[in-house]
């Protein structure tokens, strides 16, 4: 089970084509041979095909991209994350916002401000995906292999009985 | 029987067209093809009078089976009265059923409709899904003109306009009807396509071709429909066939913009992509390599079943089989007709049911073993030994009741027609002016071999029976089948039904399992086995 945040995309169809292109521009079924399949982090035309990540491995450079969370034209600031993650998550979620409020041309500080509040939702749903799901996932699969190990109710007379919900309503 | 003189008529025959790029094209490596997980289901509604021009229509956008987005579009001339209800429907949206998750609609103009369209179902190549989709592709058209090349005889409609004119750096979408169920459909090429648009469907590379151009993803659902069933649907009954829960509902007017009618054409859209789905969910049931978009009929369908058991044409087994005995066979193929020997006149009859016909004969005459044949042989020239055949039926037709005498009816017969019941392709009607088949009384202009046409032996057997003479043949030829293909595979039809072209009749599995389905009350359900 994966956990999903519903945010409302503005344009789930322009999303998808987005996709889909980017899909044909690697090719069917293209992959690293690090196992990466996000059609945004492979290289086109790279044979064999090689995501960005081990290229820059290869290559001997860092691995790390200084991403503007908000947006170049709403804020200089950056935070270092990993380039795959940059390329197929974090500009892919930026395609979504409005065009103006990207690219800000004049300067507006509202925009500006729209882009900073954008910047930090997104940044927020890359690291709940990144850092938490995975822990979600294996504390129910945890659950699931003692409940079998042990039987229901597994905990009772263990220390983490402290943290049943009945418990920790007393 | 008396004998009216012969009315002087232009005949047709059918030809074997040699294709330029053969060679070529047996040698490509097809590209496999994958469905795109995305579809556009739209539907539009119109003026009820003869222009029938778009009033307003509506689409969803489905992602992986789920709804991503739907919007209503209108036509760039409608009156203000009707965009205001438009505008309120949208404002107030409600699902079309109540167990559908709440979600807002847009309502976009006609460009903006078009300009989604040209994202999702050109750049994106998501799967274009209508029923009847020439008609509601060509409300939206806002120009035609006359088609060329491939679709030459059809029409090019032109979708994206710019200062007035067509839009070059937009494709127009070409639409070839062949009947009322069938239409070819593609994207033309636009000007400067982007490289994106120039990688082949199923590339493994992405890398682009100069020569590609994409055609689109259309799929008719009445074709479809067709292709599965051999049946001609209405999209009511299309519904109610294949089992969609949410099938098609009425509405009392039509043409008249109210919210009801809205309703009724989101619902419409709504029942298009549950049928989309049943129909797919069918079409998958098959296990051949033929895109669903380019199923027209069962034929389709029959032929991607041959190409999975590893059968290849003719042409593809031996390269060097005569053209000229290819032409000679299809000059000589009607088909299927029908004959009313006594029209107007209440008559007693004796019902006579035939159970699959082509496909009977096709097994009683043992053709599979020429379907599955390594070589197949022509003995040319044979006319004498013809000749002998047809005499012998005359003194003794009882001949045409031994089984073996119907698979050694696999010959050709160049026949100068001198009144012999003969088939013959010709415009019998004269309303109409189709080319149809008729079997008649037919003679030739003069008695000259150059006034000969082939017909299969069958055909001329049947006029020997009919009238107890012999036509004047001029030549013939037989076939004969050698060995058997190598790389022949088992297949399973529709899942379910083993099929080994080694060493099963195909056709003779077909008729079996159609007789065992009417028989069968296991696994399959009332709604499929009424299909």
């Amino acid at each position: 089970m994966t956990i999903t945040i519903k945010i409302k995309r503005p344009n789930p169809e322009a999303a998808w084509v987005r996709n889909a292109t980017a899909a044909r521009r690697v090719g069917v079924n293209a992959k690293c041979l690090c196992g990466e399949t996000r059609p945004e982090a492979l290289i086109p035309k790279s044979n064999p095909t090689r995501c960005y990540r081990c290229k820059r491995m290869k290559e001997g450079k860092t691995t790390m991209d200084n991403h503007h969370v908000f947006a170049k034209a709403n804020s200089p600031v950056t935070l270092p994350t990993p380039v795959n993650d940059h390329r197929a998550e974090l500009s892919v979620a930026q395609y979504d916002w409005p065009k103006k409020t990207l690219e800000n041309p004049d300067g507006s500080p509202l925009l500006a401000a729209a882009g900073v509040i954008r910047g930090f939702i997104d940044y927020i749903h890359y690291l709940i995906d990144k850092g938490l799901a995975w822990v979600v996932r294996m504390l129910e699969a945890a659950d699931a292999f003692l409940a079998k190990q042990l039987g229901l109710k597994w905990w009772i007379g263990t220390e983490l009985e402290q943290f049943a919900p009945k418990a920790l309503t007393r | 029987m008396s004998h009216h003189e012969p009315t002087p008529l232009v005949i047709a025959v059918r030809v074997f067209p040699g294709l330029r790029d053969e060679d070529r094209d047996f040698d490509k490596p097809k590209r496999e093809w994958k469905r795109p997980d995305a579809m556009l289901v739209f539907d539009t509604e119109t003026r009820t009078d003869r222009t029938q021009r778009l009033t307003f229509g509506s689409y969803r956008f489905i992602v992986a089976g789920k709804l991503v987005k739907e919007n209503l579009f209108y036509s760039d001339d409608l009156p203000t009265k009707d965009h205001r209800i438009l505008e309120c429907h949208v404002a107030t949206p409600r699902t079309v059923i109540p167990d559908e998750t709440a979600h807002d609609i847009s309502l976009l103009t006609r460009s903006e409709f078009l300009r989604n369209f040209f994202h999702s179902a050109y750049r994106g190549r998501c799967l274009v899904v209508a029923f009847n989709f020439p008609f509601d592709i060509s409300r939206v058209a806002y120009n035609f003109t006359n088609a060329r090349r491939r679709f030459a005889g059809g029409f090019s409609l032109d979708l994206w306009s710019y200062s007035g004119t067509r839009n070059r750096f937009r494709p127009s979408i070409c639409i070839k009807h062949i009947d009322s169920k069938r239409a070819l459909k593609g994207f033309t090429r636009r000007e400067e396509p982007d490289a994106e648009d120039m990688i082949p469907e199923g590339s493994t590379t992405g890398e682009p071709e100069e020569d590609y151009a994409f055609r689109g993803h259309f799929l008719d659902l009445r074709t479809l429909a067709f292709a599965l069933t051999d049946k001609s649907y209405t999209f009511e009954k299309a519904c109610e066939d294949f089992g969609v829960e949410h099938g098609k509902q009425h509405v009392t007017r039509h043409g008249i913009v109210t919210p009801k009618y809205i309703k009724y054409n989101r619902r419409d859209v709504l029942a298009t992509s549950e049928l989309a789905v049943k129909l797919l969910e069918e079409y998958d049931k098959h296990d051949i390599k033929l895109q669903e978009t380019k199923a027209y009929s069962p034929a389709s369908i029959g032929k991607a079943y041959l190409r999975r058991m590893g059968i290849k044409p003719i042409l593809q087994r031996q390269r060097n089989f005569p053209k000229a005995i290819l032409g000679h066979a299809q000059s000589a193929f009607f088909g299927g007709r029908t004959s009313a020997h006594i029209r107007k006149v209440p008559v007693p009859v004796v019902y006579t049911d035939f159970l699959s016909m082509y496909t009977t004969v096709n097994s009683l005459m043992d053709l599979w073993r020429f379907v599955t044949a390594r070589k197949i042989t022509v003995v040319e020239h044979c006319q004498d030994e013809i000749q002998s055949f047809l005499h012998r039926l005359i003194t003794n037709p009882d001949d045409l009741f031994v089984r073996e005498t119907w698979t050694n009816l696999t010959a050709f017969v160049q026949v100068i027609p001198d009144g012999d019941i003969l088939p013959s392709r010709g415009r019998y009607n004269l309303e109409s002016n189709d080319w149809q088949v008729a079997v008649n009384h037919l003679y030739a202009d003069r008695n000259d071999s150059s006034e000969a046409l082939w017909f299969s032996l069958p055909d001329v057997v049947a006029s020997v029976l009919l009238l107890g003479r012999l036509p004047k043949i001029v030549d013939a030829f037989r076939i004969e089948a050698h060995g058997k293909l190598k790389r022949l595979e088992s297949c399973k039809l529709r899942s379910v039904v083993d099929v080994d072209p080694r060493t099963q009749d195909f056709f003779r599995v077909v008729i079996e399992e159609r007789q065992r389905l009417k028989e069968r009350g296991d696994d399959i359900s009332s709604i499929e086995k009424k299909r």
